[in-house]
This record gives C-alpha cells, structure tokens and sequence, in this order.
C-alpha cells in the first residue's frame, strides 16, 4: 500500500493535477455545491484542495478521484461548520447548466440532489459526471462494489422520481 | 425510461465550468535538486554582478593608481582626505564659534592660495610682461 502510495507520488506533477482539474474540477465544484449555500464557496474549497496537491503536501493515493471526493467534501464540511455560510440549497443560483436549456430542470436537479443522502449524491455524482465505474467508486468510497451498486440505484430511482415527475408535469401543461 | 437512457438524460446537465486553478506554488517539492540549482546559478550571478561592478569602481577610482616610484597614490589620496576632513571640520567648527575670526582667517589663507593681481611679482604682472 506504502509501496503503491510511493509510486504514484513520484509520478504526480503539476500537469497531473491540471489534467485532474480538467476533468474532475466541474463535477467537484457542483459536489461542493451540494454542501454550500455559493458557487464562490464551492470553487474556493476545490480550489483549496488542488492548491495542496500543487504544494505536494499529499502523496496521491490509489484512487484520486475519490481522494478528491472525500478532500473536498472535508474541506466543504469544514466551511460550512464555521458557521459563517448557511446552507441554502434554494438560492436560485445554477451549477448545472442542461444543454437543451432547461433552467426549470437544473434547479430541480440540484434540488433532488442536494436532498439525496451524501452517500448516494456522491456515488451518483462519481459515476455520472466524473465517469467512474462502480468498481472505482466502491474502491474510492471504502465500500464493497455491491455497495456502491445499491446506493446508485437508490440514488437514481430518487432522481428519476423527482426529474420524471417534472418531466411529465410539463406533458399535461 | 431505462436506467441507460435516464443516466444519458443526466449526462445533459453539465456541472458549470469553475474558474481556472490560480498558478499555484508550483511544485517546489517535486524537485527540489532543480530548484536549489536554479537557486545556487542565481545566487553565483548576484555574486558575480556586485563582485564585477565593485572591481570596475575599485579601477576607476584615480587613486588606486601606483606612483612610478611604487608607493602608492591610494595612500597619499586617503592622508590628504582626512586632512582635508580634518580641515572641514576645523573651518565648520571656527565658523560657527567666532564668525569674525573665521573670516579674518579665510581672508588671510586666500592670499597664499589665490593668485596676487597687483604688485611686480603678481600673476597679472607676469602675464604682462609676456
């Protein structure tokens, strides 16, 4: 483990961690969404995250995605505990922007979201939008990948209710 | 609606872009052997700049320049230079104790320094005669 741990620190680099910002920064800032009234906030506490991987502060572990998952959910929960932000999930604020423009659909997803226990939301949020696979998110969250499976059912049957009912709300108008 | 195509119906939501990462500290502990050499090549440049600029004064400075004898003029410059302090700070102090004094003392120093216009001996005598 010690082993692993040193190999991929030694292969971690400023263009790594870019590369992991590309691709995973998105879908992180709107997880910390999830935990913080602003977007603001929410960069501000993945941009901490990124910060210390750049000053090599931490070694990189097997699975970065879900060390950067678990990072920033801390790193949230921490600014968030201070006090000095509220949680306010219905400010009309968007961190999810539909392709088609559905401005009704985003809020509605990011309320559904933010409503799904923080272990569901972080499943789903790994596997939609950060491209894992069960497999990776059972090894990144600590969990079996039976576990992981569950929770993203659940997780998306939550979802699909909350989303398919808008949908078809909108039918009958 | 399958779970394939509800999971294609979220992938239409696209997390908002953030900000890029600020440039950051960037990897000082990636490479530390780089960084203490880049560290050292500008330290031995500073080094060199002040050394070469000091030397450059230190040879354009007339004193510093040896006498045929050998004895050096940098001696000579630095006597004369404390006297002349010396002398400052003499003719500052005068001035300021005994204005009259001062003056008297100026004035008679200026006929030995200056040159004389009258008489036969004086500068303007000479340069008459030639």
């Amino acid at each position: 483990m010690e082993q692993g741990g040193r190999l991929a620190e030694a292969k971690w680099n400023a263009a790594d961690i870019q590369r992991l910002y590309r691709h995973h920064g998105a879908a992180l800032v709107a997880y910390a969404r999830s935990f913080l009234p602003d977007g603001a906030a929410a960069e501000d506490a993945v941009h901490s995250v990124f910060l210390r991987l750049l000053r090599g502060d931490v070694a990189v572990p097997e699975s970065e995605a879900g060390y950067l998952y678990r990072a920033v959910k801390n790193v949230a929960l921490n600014v968030k505990r201070d006090g000095s932000r509220e949680t306010g999930i219905d400010s009309g604020e968007r961190w999810f922007v539909h392709r088609g423009g559905d401005a009704e659909a985003e809020l509605t997803l990011q309320k559904a979201l933010s409503e799904l226990p923080e272990e569901q939301r972080e499943v789903v949020m790994m596997r939609i939008w950060s491209g894992m696979t069960l497999e990776e998110i059972g090894t990144a969250t600590g969990v079996t990948l039976n576990t992981a499976a569950s929770r993203y059912r659940y997780a998306i049957g939550k979802l699909r209710e909350r989303l398919g009912r808008k949908k078809d709300d909108r039918r009958e108008v | 609606m399958t779970d394939e195509k509800f999971e294609s119906y979220l992938r239409e939501f696209e997390p908002k872009e953030p900000r890029p990462l600020p440039v950051a500290p960037s990897a000082y502990k990636k490479n530390p052997a780089g960084t203490q050499w880049k560290r050292l090549a500008a330290a031995a440049a500073i080094a060199l700049v002040c050394g070469s600029s000091l030397l450059t004064a230190w040879r354009d400075k007339p004193l510093a320049r040896t006498r045929k004898g050998g004895t050096s003029e940098r001696l000579v410059a630095d006597k004369s230079t404390e006297a002349r302090k010396k002398t400052v700070f003499e003719l500052t102090k005068a001035a300021l104790e005994d204005t009259a004094a001062f003056e008297a003392a100026m004035e008679k120093d200026s006929r030995k320094i200056l040159p004389r216009l009258e008489g036969p001996d004086s500068a303007l005598g000479a340069l008459a005669n030639e």
